[in-house]
């Protein structure tokens, strides 16, 4: 991934890669001007793998409990900076662009958790149906509480 | 199947659970040989580390063997024998490729809880909490395993469940306390506890040509343990007054490295103890870390204190004065078991850390109530209790 390089996507697609050396540190400034709201990641992986894997989150093989059909990608809100050191990308969102496969609007922190364990990881570990001693009426309502309250299905 | 469930504070039961199937392409299913008890079990059994739920299967330091794969995983067999670190990790983030394993950035599908508290979440862990990840334990018949090709180490043969089964969690966690103290020939090593940890712990010194390592506990088994079976030198500190005997010991220069091997629910004498207790059980804070005040206190100026305890919040009276002022570097973090068990497997093997010992109760996995029952209090001589299922 070039030094400076910067993507932003517009619609359901990519915009395109703005070569952009010399001008980073004018972006960083910018985004901590003005983004306050936005939602910050980091992943190890190109910035084009990501736009990739965030318009295709929902629809992910290998990745039981995501197996719905993509929502849109509200795209233009993803903003994709190169990380220091070899870390991969610097992935920033607008919290009102998340939403899961199956229609439910979920938070953009735990979409971009998602679209990061899938590049780096190959999967987005669950524990949806592992084993405890809740039995299943018990341990559905606790997993949407869990939901709810804004962590995962755990 | 059968597994130990956490039924509320102090409140285990073994009961029939599901049994765990295949969820993600890199996982494994294994049979339990062997889950041994841990002191940081206690912590989830005494309520101090929040977010257990009614039904959570407890236990994170096994042995087992494996019965099933995922289509992702391709280092493993059925009928492997292996340990399985207690840390879950991917093996491909940025933290596990720097070898920090236990800062996985992929194993917590839930988040939220640690980033509250916190600030990130660190990697899963077997059996220990929901903010941990809410992962089933190892105190059952079988065990799901998460990106198994990383976490499961095939074990040598010659050396026993019941001793190998400590290179999954305490013979790692020790060696890496000793690793972060970034001990060196000649050094005088304290390591507070003479649980399994810290006996690793000290074992490790030793290995590493520590000249000297004292280990401070109060039970006579494990001090003896300590001397006869570590090599390491037993410091009682009901009996003595440990700051005291440790300068005496180095001639007034304090212990180059200081290794806390306690955690959040250590027990000391006199008021400062009595004060912890109070507000702990008020919780007014979280921690009762009378070793690791000892440790800063007595660690000689520009040496190191590592922190291998597990401690899950905030802790009172905290020294940073004397830390600061004596130039200490502190080290902590669970363990990057990952990092180190193939090579910990081999010295197990070679009969360079001796481990069979801790095992001084192996039990049916039926009796696991009774097994934390005698682990907690220490009776009947308890250094660990082990469940075979």
């Amino acid at each position: 991934m070039g030094r400076g390089s910067k993507m932003l996507l517009t619609g359901a697609g990519v915009a395109g890669i703005v070569a952009a050396a010399g001008r980073a540190r004018k972006a960083v400034q910018g985004a901590q001007a003005g983004k306050g709201d936005d939602v910050p990641v980091t992943v190890l992986a190109a910035p084009e793998d990501i736009a990739r894997a965030w318009a295709e989150d929902g629809a992910a093989p290998g990745t039981p409990g995501t197996s719905g059909s993509p929502g849109p990608a509200d795209a233009e809100e993803l903003d994709l900076r190169p990380a220091p050191a070899g870390r991969g990308t610097e992935v920033r969102v607008r919290p009102e662009t998340g939403r899961d496969g199956d229609g439910h609007r979920i938070g953009a922190h735990e979409r971009l958790r998602r679209v990061k364990a899938r590049l780096e990881a190959g999967e987005v570990v669950t524990t949806e149906g592992q084993p405890t001693g809740r039995g299943p009426v018990a341990e559905a309502l606790t997993t949407a509480v869990s939901e709810r309250l804004g962590g995962g299905a755990s | 199947m059968r597994a130990l469930v956490w039924q509320g504070v102090n409140d285990l039961a073994v009961e029939d659970v599901p049994e765990p199937r295949l969820l993600n392409d890199h996982d494994a299913i294994l049979r339990v040989r062997a889950t041994a008890t841990c002191g940081s079990d206690l912590h989830l059994v005494d309520g101090y580390i929040p977010t257990m739920r009614q039904g959570d299967v407890l236990g994170h330091e096994l042995l087992g063997e494996v019965v099933e794969t995922g289509p992702g995983v391709e280092r493993l067999a059925v009928g492997d024998r292996v340990v399985v670190c207690s840390i879950i990790a991917c093996g491909r983030c940025w933290h596990c490729r720097e070898g920090r394993f236990s800062l996985c950035d992929n194993t917590n599908p839930n988040p939220a809880i640690a980033e509250t508290v916190w600030g990130h979440a660190g990697a899963g862990i077997f059996g220990y909490s929901h903010m941990t990840g809410g992962f089933a334990g190892s105190h059952a018949e079988y065990l799901r395993v998460p990106f198994a090709d990383q976490g499961c180490f095939p074990v040598p043969e010659g050396l026993s469940d019941d001793a190998a089964v400590y290179a999954s969690d305490a013979v790692p966690t020790g060696w890496m306390g000793a690793d972060n103290a970034e001990v060196q020939p000649g050094d005088v090593v304290a390591v507070w506890g003479a649980g399994g940890v810290g006996q690793m712990a000290a074992r490790a010194a030793l290995l590493m040509g520590a000249e000297r390592v004292v280990v401070v506990d109060r039970f006579p088994e494990r001090l003896r343990m300590v001397e006869e079976v570590i090599g390491a030198e037993p410091l009682d500190y009901t009996a003595v007054d440990v700051h005291e005997a440790l300068l005496e010991t180095t001639a007034g220069r304090g212990p180059d490295r200081c290794i806390e091997a306690v955690g959040m629910e250590a027990h000391d004498t006199g008021l400062e103890h009595a004060y912890d207790r109070v507000k702990q059980a008020l919780r007014l804070h979280t921690e009762r870390a009378a070793p690791l005040r000892q440790a800063i206190r007595a660690c000689r100026k520009g040496g190191t204190v590592s922190v291998l305890g597990v401690f899950g919040g905030f802790v009172d009276k905290f020294p940073l004065g004397a830390a600061m002022n004596k130039g200490l570097t502190l080290r902590l973090g669970q363990q990057h078991g990952h990092r180190y068990i193939p090579m910990l497997l081999d010295r197990m093997a070679a009969g360079e850390i001796p481990t069979a010992h801790l095992t001084t109760h192996p039990m049916a996995l039926e009796e696991a109530v009774d097994g934390y029952d005698l682990f907690k209090h220490k009776r009947d001589g308890c250094v660990r209790a082990v469940f075979h299922p």
